[in-house]
């Protein structure tokens, strides 16, 4: 009959680094955590719960009418829409109304000239060019084309340079 | 050669940041266990034992106390304000009109302290830390408190900032306009802060986008204004405040109340 020798777990100092159960332990916690902060980062990151994938929001692009409504030399506010077209003869621009300081809604002042901010007192010019005030750039303009219909057409989601003008 | 473990926990927990949240060590023996359930905030909101000084309101400054009152106040009138307010971008505004013109019995009285008690919260919480900062209060042992309440303040500004939004009328949007345009500069986490680009946050997925469920102030921004201003803001200052209590009793006042 052979002899069974007990012996006691030889324990070796040294904690996790050296000892095998320990290992498994914290390799076991380390996974769990990691899965954990994964689940996390996938419900609160920035493709989790609080972003929507699909936005009920106005399209950035819209037709705002014909050419000829609106009046030479002018700045028109088109209030609903954040923009202002402005036409100087048959060159038409499209400059945002968002302020580009903390993002109130300016407005034409006819008998300065300029685009003044109700917040925090920025001043453009009529070129959308700030010139007082904490604005820290011009205002943007967007890009302007003609439907086939021959509408106006803006697209808010292309700024373009300040230069740019649609001529008709 | 491998970092020795033990060295690293020793530098996370011998040192004041650690030692002012946690005082001391755990020995797990029964009588520590017993303390353990006895001293729990989460089990006992009133500590088993409680000295002289922190029940003495004779000398009172109270800020704290009054800010603590004036949210209980918040906390009771809001509830009466949700039976008749609806947030929908079609009906906010009116239904705060309604309010205000008493076509709801009491409910200018409602509204209004309603408004004038978020901004005596403000007021109260700022001159309550005024007075910890003056008197030192905010000296060891209580540098954790110190934290707690500078949380608590956060959150006083969060709610005020939130409830700003609700009556949908023109100065609550363009506040909220400018107030989420200035968390869209945040470093690294806003599209127009410094270093947006480097983790790719632009507009419709940044911090901005977080708290107003779109690029532009919709109607998802009213709704998430609405349940953090009703649920999620008050559930957690409700929450630290109950830590906050219960580290002035286990801690007692620095001076007279």
């Amino acid at each position: 009959m052979p002899q069974v020798r007990m012996e006691t777990e030889k324990r070796e100092e040294g904690g996790i680094w050296t000892s095998r159960r320990s290992f498994f332990t914290l390799a076991a916690w380390g996974i769990f955590l990691v899965t954990i902060g994964d689940y996390l980062w996938n419900l609160l990151g920035t493709t989790g719960f609080f972003f929507p994938k699909v936005l009920y929001e106005p399209s950035k692009r819209f037709a705002v009418g014909y050419p000829q409504d609106f009046p030479d030399h002018s700045v028109v506010t088109l209030k609903a829409r954040r923009v202002f077209v402005v036409r100087e003869g048959n060159a038409f621009q499209a400059i945002s109304m968002i302020c580009q300081h903390l993002g109130c809604a300016v407005h034409w002042t006819e008998e300065k000239g300029i685009f003044e901010c109700p917040c925090h007192g920025s001043k453009y010019y009529k070129d959308g060019v700030n010139f007082a005030g904490p604005a820290p750039r011009p205002l943007y303009h967007f890009h302007t084309s003609l439907s086939d219909d021959g509408k106006l057409v803006i697209d808010t989601s292309q700024v373009i340079e300040r230069d740019r003008k649609l001529v008709i | 050669m491998l970092p020795d473990l033990k060295e690293i926990g020793d530098k996370i927990t011998q040192n004041n940041i650690w030692k002012s949240i946690f005082r001391h060590g755990y020995e797990d023996t029964p009588r520590n266990r017993m303390l353990q359930i006895l001293g729990n905030v989460w089990l006992h909101i009133h500590p088993t034992t409680v000295t002289k000084g922190s029940i003495n309101i004779s000398f009172t400054w109270c800020l704290g106390g009054l800010t603590f009152f004036v949210f209980l106040f918040e906390t009771l009138t809001g509830v009466l304000l949700m039976f008749y307010y609806t947030p929908d971008v079609n009906r906010a505004y009116a239904d705060m009109l309604d309010l205000s013109n008493n076509a709801i019995p009491l409910g200018r009285l409602l509204r209004n302290t309603h408004r004038w008690a978020g901004h005596a919260m403000v007021i109260t919480v700022c001159f309550h830390m005024l007075r910890v900062f003056l008197t030192g209060s905010y000296k060891a042992p209580r540098q954790f408190n110190w934290v707690l309440g500078v949380i608590l303040l956060v959150l006083t500004l969060l709610l005020s900032f939130t409830g700003y939004l609700l009556p949908w009328d023109q100065l609550g949007y363009w506040a909220i306009t400018v107030g989420t345009n200035m968390a869209g500069a945040t470093p690294f986490a806003g599209y127009q802060g410094p270093f947006a680009e480097l983790f790719g946050f632009t507009i419709d997925n940044d911090i901005r986008f977080g708290l107003l469920g779109g690029t532009s102030i919709q109607a998802p921004a009213l709704l998430r204004a609405y349940v953090w201003h009703c649920i999620g803001l008050p559930a957690m200052a409700g929450g630290l405040m109950i830590l906050h209590f219960w580290r002035i009793r286990k801690d007692g006042f620095s001076g007279r109340l």
